[in-house]
């Protein structure tokens, strides 16, 4: 938990500057504040930063105040030096990647539980598509087991005879059963 | 000192390949039905397990005559056998039990 709140704390610390100059989402802002509602630590960096912002304000719009200055110059003077200095930032390592094979899991698991229902049940599904294998008998006779309703009533489809009866009452009745 | 080796081993599989051609086909059998026609499958091994070994014995007695049966034969029983659904359940139970073989001690 503590290791959490670290790493949280570490994520957060980035985005200080940036919500004590107001630059943040209001999301962002609202995710940072809940943060430093509880976390001590991290609520001390903020005041001390936002102290410092402020007596950098004021020392500078006293500067400014005394003596006229082309702003804009300057501020590209810093700009040019900032880029020129400073390290390049490492992009954060995305964690997208963790929700592919979360997702492609709660799919199969989704599509494994749809299966079984609709087969009343996993050994049988497992079975069916091949993944576990079938009682022996049935790979030694499988047309057995196919066709096993007709073949459970042979006896009595044998007595048939369907030729040119078209209704099934009378062409099912054999003629023994009439009498 | 190899080709001697592999043309043996060759001759050996040939020689013992009608040995295990009639397993293979049938599990090729089997492997060939779709997903649903192996779960009915399945679902009737599971009714003839439960069978009493009278009634299992009869199954196997008309699986023979089926397996003996001319294609259009079994056609014939095929037609037969939609028609048979088609009954009411009691005549269905009727001619089950004038027609079915009895069980033989």
């Amino acid at each position: 938990m503590r290791k959490w709140f670290a790493g949280r704390c570490a994520s957060l610390r980035g985005d200080l500057v940036a919500w004590v100059d107001g630059g943040l989402s209001a999301r962002q802002a609202r995710r940072v504040q809940a943060h430093l509602d509880h976390c001590p630590g991290c609520a001390a960096v903020a005041e001390s930063l936002r102290s410092h912002t402020t007596l950098l304000q004021s020392r500078l719009r006293a500067h400014l105040a005394a003596e006229p200055t082309d702003v804009d110059r300057l501020w590209h003077q810093f700009e040019r030096r900032r880029r020129a200095t400073a390290p390049r930032a490492t992009p954060r390592p995305s964690t997208l990647w963790l929700w592919r094979p979360a997702l492609a899991f709660a799919v199969a698991s989704a599509l494994l539980w749809l299966g079984s229902t609709a087969f009343d049940e996993p050994a049988a599904v497992l079975i069916s598509v091949g993944v576990k294998a079938p009682p022996p008998k049935l790979t030694q006779h499988p047309d057995l087991f196919k066709d096993y309703a007709i073949i459970q009533d042979l006896d009595v489809l044998e007595h048939f005879d369907t030729a040119g009866a078209d209704a099934p009452d009378s062409a099912m009745t054999p003629a023994a059963d009439q009498g | 000192m190899q080709r001697p080796a592999l043309l043996g081993a060759l001759v050996a599989f040939l020689l013992a390949a009608p040995a295990f051609a009639s397993p293979l086909r049938l599990a090729q059998g089997w492997r060939e039905y779709s997903p649903r026609e192996r779960y009915n499958a399945l679902q009737n091994y599971r009714h003839y397990q439960a069978l009493p070994n009278e009634r299992r014995e009869n199954v196997e007695r008309n699986y023979q005559k089926w397996q003996a049966m001319p294609e259009q034969e079994r056609e014939r029983m095929r037609q037969n056998f939609q028609r048979y659904q088609q009954l009411p359940p009691e005549q269905r139970s009727r001619l089950r039990q004038r027609y079915q073989a009895p069980p033989k001690h």
